[in-house]
């Protein structure tokens, strides 16, 4: 006998409800520690208190109320000196935190309820447009779930208190209170089963909405809840010290996240450009202060590119040229304020140009702080060859002048010299100079012969190694100098760095170049994913004719003069582990939540229609084929067998037609029978009852007895017993007849 | 089967009233453009709902930010699925109401809202019955406090006390679904009525003596039909005898019920004649006074056995002979109204004939022949 399962009773209802008001508001603060700079304590205290009176729901219960009037009075000073102390999306977000702290202890009315659903909501909304992380997402699926939940709860316990569910005195509710798991255990198999449908059913309406909601290109785009950035990854700073680059490479995690579309052709061996660093000084290098004041300078926006690149646009919509190739950038919070870029390309696109900053002697991009979320743009028509172009002559004459009458003398050199810069004791310089030497053979060389000669000098000295020790201190007191002379093997910083210090005694100009080497291919989502361990220190010499030649020297790269090797896109091996399942998942969330836009609405709306157009056209040319098989099939030579086969196949057909003819049911009542409650019989004389029912009912005219006759028959069929059933086979055929 | 066809003697009224389901495409049809008295309201969290959505959307569409967008979505996904979920809880119940069947001022009454799921598989939660008295303006609101599962029925009662006289007009206002989040509310009209007439209270009065004659004199036993005295026949039972008056022997033997036929105790049976004129009855409070007396009397009478038949002046008589004719007479003086206008005639009855008429401007007197035997 199945065990009737113990109704919840109203306070039973109220603490349950109560309970799953306390797990929406840990989610809802929870979401705060995806803020890596925001101030944890406030959501801490939260998390304590609330998990504390859900773990001792009695201490909670018998807490005065005077302590909640003094918390509620308690927020205004701690909102206060946030407001005072901090800017105002911290303080935002705390006040939000307080009071779905209160909130959450304390809900009895409807309003007070709807209170805290809102308050969680909108804390979870903020944390997400600061973060865009994956993560939000699974917080507002599990945060929906819990919400209706909790607002269906509220309704059924306004319902079973018959409207009185706002006068339920707390404690006689948690006098009863047992445990959690005995709560738990009256819980209802088919109550789990309804919530469950009803969250699918909210899930596939919002998805839908958020497909459709019609997208508009708007200009001037409002930016809200920014917060201030966080602290770039040291190695990808304005300035770096020797070994940062390496330290980075520890790190795993996923820096950077390409998607490309339109383009055949990759770069086998792909470089992430983020800065180019000019000055030098033992061991380290930095952007000179010059090129410094000009990227925080406010004319360094893009709106202003058209002085040096001409033939470059930046945008804050992608181009309507459907030929270009895309290449969409996802970098992730904290990486750094440069942009990475594959090479030179014909458009810059960022939702906010506002906050874009570009140095074009770097050829660098960045943002006017270290982003706290996810940052994407786009680049379209890229020419990944290893140059890069200088600013025009004539332009950065006038760049440099305009901004040196500001600044202050001092005893660094000014960029461009700050190119030639090399170490400050004569030793090293005079170590240089002569290995210079050596590498030219004395001869003029071009830039391009040199970087070539250079990496494979570097290559017969020294060996690629993680772990260094630098030689002690003699008369040359450069760290990289030391190295150079030393046989002792290096990193890519090492190799960099006595290359650029090597072209600069030749009198090359050079710079270093900080990004991402490579990567690795997500063959779920058809994507790169850069990781911090793919940072990578490399060169740049300027070839005298306006451009910027990269020069990798770790052993390994290719050189220079060679062309760089390429591979077609669609014969890329990737990675297709678990790890690259759970990443290619983050890639869905940002191409398909985070960067939805009209465009890609657009696009979903034609995947639509290519998608029933082709399943159209499908079952258009099976159909056809069909018919012209059974056309060929007849006008083919008819031969004995196929005689048979024909007759025997029209027997079999006509059988099965003249035996369904003799049962009382017909194939869909056959077929559904077993999935319907009750007897097929009983059921079919039931609905044929109803139907002449409502046809006595249509008509004025008296019933003939015939028809009585059959209704009784029926009603025979529908409640009397089975030996005393007519035939339903001749009673339903009857039925039909009058019905 | 949910429902057996025995159930179908019922008038049911609400969306699944039909026993042949509606189909689908009407369904759908009616959940855009919903039948007459049909609506959907929003609640006040719903408003608030509403407009803290208006208010992301416009965030959204100024800032271009997909999780605004996401937010967005969750919110009208809330609200459509409010909507969709309280009309889809509320198309498949049915109902009807059911009173008492006599009502009387002071004493409780039951007015009960029978509600059945008509569904095969999913249970009904949360409906709100609005149900009422038209005539007094009184209302209260019943709520399905359990789920209901499919093809149960249950009935929520209103346990109701009227408070003054008059024929009553029970009414279903509306039928209003709220599950499942309580943003959106289906209502759906009752369209269940009933009519009960409400009797008047009873009222202590006083007997005055009357000697030698009229109501409590003991006279001597005649051959007319009574409900005490001496047995002087038999017959079969019929609706509206009391149960006492069977003749359980007799009834045993014969196979049927068949009750006694007892002669009168007394001679003296009397004639209640009320006159409701407008003129002899100058105040409201008097005239309810005179109607619970008088319904206080012919019931006190009928139990003695002296009461006769009863008229109210411009209505037709009323022989007394069951309880039933005693209801009978009593929705009549609950259906009377006070017109000061009002003018029946005077009354022309023989003797033995009790009317009643105003005592000292507050009080009411039971007149027999001229002589007061009761006051109230």
């Amino acid at each position: 006998m199945e065990r009737q399962s113990q109704r919840l009773s109203v306070h039973d209802l109220y603490r349950v409800k109560w309970l799953i008001g306390a797990f929406m508001a840990l989610i809802s603060v929870g979401a705060l520690y995806n803020l890596k700079t925001h101030n944890w304590i406030p959501a801490s205290v939260t998390v304590a208190a609330i998990t504390l009176c859900v773990l001792l729901p009695k201490l909670y219960a018998n807490a005065p109320a005077a302590l909640w009037k003094i918390f509620a009075f308690s927020i205004v000073p701690l909102v206060s000196i946030d407001i005072f102390a901090k800017e105002t999306v911290p303080a935002l977000l705390n006040l939000n935190t307080w009071l779905i702290l209160y909130r959450s202890l304390n809900h009895q009315k409807r309003r007070e309820e709807m209170q805290l659903v809102l308050l969680c909501l909108f804390l979870l909304v903020m944390t997400g447009m600061l973060t865009a992380s994956i993560l939000f997402g699974l917080q507002l699926l599990v945060f929906a779930g819990l919400a209706i939940s909790f607002l269906s709860i509220g309704t059924i316990l306004d319902s079973k208190s018959a409207g009185a569910s706002e006068s339920i005195d707390p404690s006689d509710a948690w006098k009863e209170h047992s445990g959690w798991l005995n709560l738990a255990g009256s819980m209802r198999y088919r109550n789990v089963v309804i919530g469950s449908a009803m969250f699918s059913v909210l899930i596939g309406i919002a998805g839908f909405s958020f497909l459709f909601i019609p997208r508009v290109d708007v200009e001037n785009k409002v930016n809200l809840f920014n917060m201030k950035g966080a602290a770039s990854q040291t190695g990808f700073s304005e300035s770096v010290q020797l070994g940062e680059v390496t330290s980075i490479k520890n790190d795993t995690r996923v820096a950077l996240r390409v998607d490309v579309a339109g383009e055949r052709v990759v770069p086998a061996m792909p470089y992430w450009r983020m800065l180019a660093l000019d000055a030098y000084s033992n061991g380290g290098f930095s952007i000179s202060p010059s090129l410094k004041e000009m990227l925080d300078d406010e004319d360094s926006t893009p709106y202003r590119a058209v002085r040096y690149w001409k033939d470059r646009w930046f945008a804050d919509a992608p181009s309507r040229d459907q030929t270009r190739d895309r290449w969409t950038f996802f970098v992730e919070p904290g990486v750094s304020k440069f942009l990475p870029i594959v090479g030179s390309f014909k458009q810059f696109t960022y939702t906010n140009l506002n906050d874009v900053r570009i140095a074009p002697q770097m050829h660098a991009f960045a943002l006017k702080e270290t982003p706290s979320k996810m940052v994407s743009y786009q680049l379209e028509d890229v020419d990944f060859s290893a140059r890069v172009p200088d600013v025009p002559a004539e332009r950065m004459r006038d760049l440099s002048v305009r901004r040196v009458t500001n600044r202050v003398d001092s005893d660094s050199p000014e960029y461009p010299k700050t190119l030639l810069e090399l170490p400050a004791d004569e030793a090293s310089r005079a170590y240089l100079s002569a290995v210079a030497r050596e590498i030219t053979g004395g001869a003029p060389i071009n830039a391009l012969e040199f970087a070539t000669r250079a990496a494979n000098y570097l290559s017969r000295t020294h060996s690629y190694s993680m772990n260094i020790t630098l030689p002690p201190v003699t008369d040359i007191q450069d760290p990289v100098v030391r190295w150079l002379r030393s046989d002792l093997d290096g990193h890519c910083e090492f190799f960099a760095s006595s290359f650029i210090l090597l072209a600069r005694a030749a009198g090359f100009e050079s710079r270093v170049v900080i990004g991402f080497k490579g990567g690795a291919w997500n063959a779920f989502e058809n994507y790169y994913m850069i990781r911090n361990s793919d940072a990578h220190a490399w060169c740049e010499i300027y070839d005298g004719v306006g451009n910027w030649i990269r020069v990798d020297p770790t052993p390994g790269s290719e050189l220079p003069a060679s062309p760089g090797s390429t591979v077609a896109l669609e014969s890329q091996i990737g990675e297709s582990d678990s790890l690259a399942y759970v990443d290619s998942l983050r890639m869905l969330w940002y191409r398909r939540i985070v960067n939805f836009d009209e465009q890609s609405q657009k696009e979903v709306a034609i995947q639509l229609k290519d998608f029933f157009l082709a399943y159209m056209q499908v079952a258009e040319e099976w159909a056809i084929r069909a018919v012209k098989q059974i056309y060929d099939w007849i006008v083919a030579p008819w031969s004995l067998a196929k005689l048979f086969y024909t007759s025997t196949s029209l027997f079999i057909a006509v059988s099965i037609l003249l035996f369904q003819r003799n049962l009382a049911l017909n194939y869909r009542e056959l077929l559904l029978a077993p999935f319907k409650r009750g007897d097929p019989i009983r059921r079919k004389a039931s609905k044929l009852l109803a139907k002449s029912e409502q046809k006595r009912r249509k008509r004025s005219k008296g019933t003939p007895e015939d028809r009585e006759a059959v209704i009784s028959e029926l009603k025979r069929l529908r409640f009397g017993r089975k030996e005393t059933w007519p035939n339903p086979r001749l009673v339903f055929k009857e039925a039909r007849r009058w019905l | 089967m949910s429902l057996s066809a025995a159930k179908d003697q019922f008038a049911w009224r609400g969306p699944a009233s039909d026993r042949a389901a509606k189909p689908f495409s009407t369904k759908v049809k009616e959940l855009f453009i919903p039948p007459k008295g049909e609506k959907v309201l929003p609640t006040a969290s719903g408003m608030m709902l509403i407009l803290i959505g208006l208010c992301i959307g416009l965030a959204a569409y100024n800032t271009e930010n997909n999780i605004l967008f996401a937010a967005l979505s969750l919110l009208v996904a809330t609200i459509v699925m409010s909507g969709l979920f309280c009309w889809s809880n509320i198309i498949s119940a049915r109902w009807r109401l059911e009173t008492s069947p006599t009502f009387r001022v002071g004493e409780d009454g039951e007015i009960s809202v029978v509600i059945e799921n008509a569904r095969q598989r999913f249970p009904l939660f949360c409906l709100l019955f609005d149900v009422g008295n038209e005539k007094t303006g009184e209302s209260t609101a019943l709520h399905l406090r359990e789920s209901l599962d499919p093809g149960a029925s249950c009935r929520l009662v209103w346990r109701y006390r009227p408070t003054q006289r008059c024929v009553a007009h029970f009414r279903i206002f509306e039928a209003v679904s709220s599950f499942p989040f309580g943003f959106l509310r289906k209502h759906v009209p009752g369209e269940c009525a009933a009519e009960a007439k409400i009797w008047p209270a009873r009222i202590e009065y006083r007997r005055l003596k009357m000697v030698g004659s009229g109501f409590g004199w003991q006279g001597a036993s005649t051959k007319k039909k009574g409900s005490t005295g001496e047995l002087i026949g038999l017959r079969q039972y019929a609706r509206g005898d009391a149960p006492r008056s069977i003749h359980w022997k007799v009834s045993a033997r014969q196979g049927n019920l068949v009750v006694k036929q007892n002669a009168a105790e007394s001679q003296a049976r009397y004639s209640l004649i009320v006159n409701p004129s407008g003129y002899l009855w100058p105040k409201e409070a008097l005239f309810e006074k005179m109607c619970s007396f008088v319904t206080s009397l012919a019931e006190d009478l009928f139990l003695a056995g002296d009461l006769d038949c009863c008229q109210i002046l411009g209505g037709s008589k009323i022989k007394i002979s069951r309880v039933a004719d005693l209801g009978t007479f009593f929705d009549e003086i609950s259906a009377l109204e006070w017109q000061l206008d009002s003018n029946v005639g005077e009354n022309t009855e023989q003797s033995r004939a009790v009317t009643f008429s105003p005592l000292n401007g507050n009080s009411v007197g039971a007149v027999v022949n001229g002589k007061t035997i009761a006051e109230a």
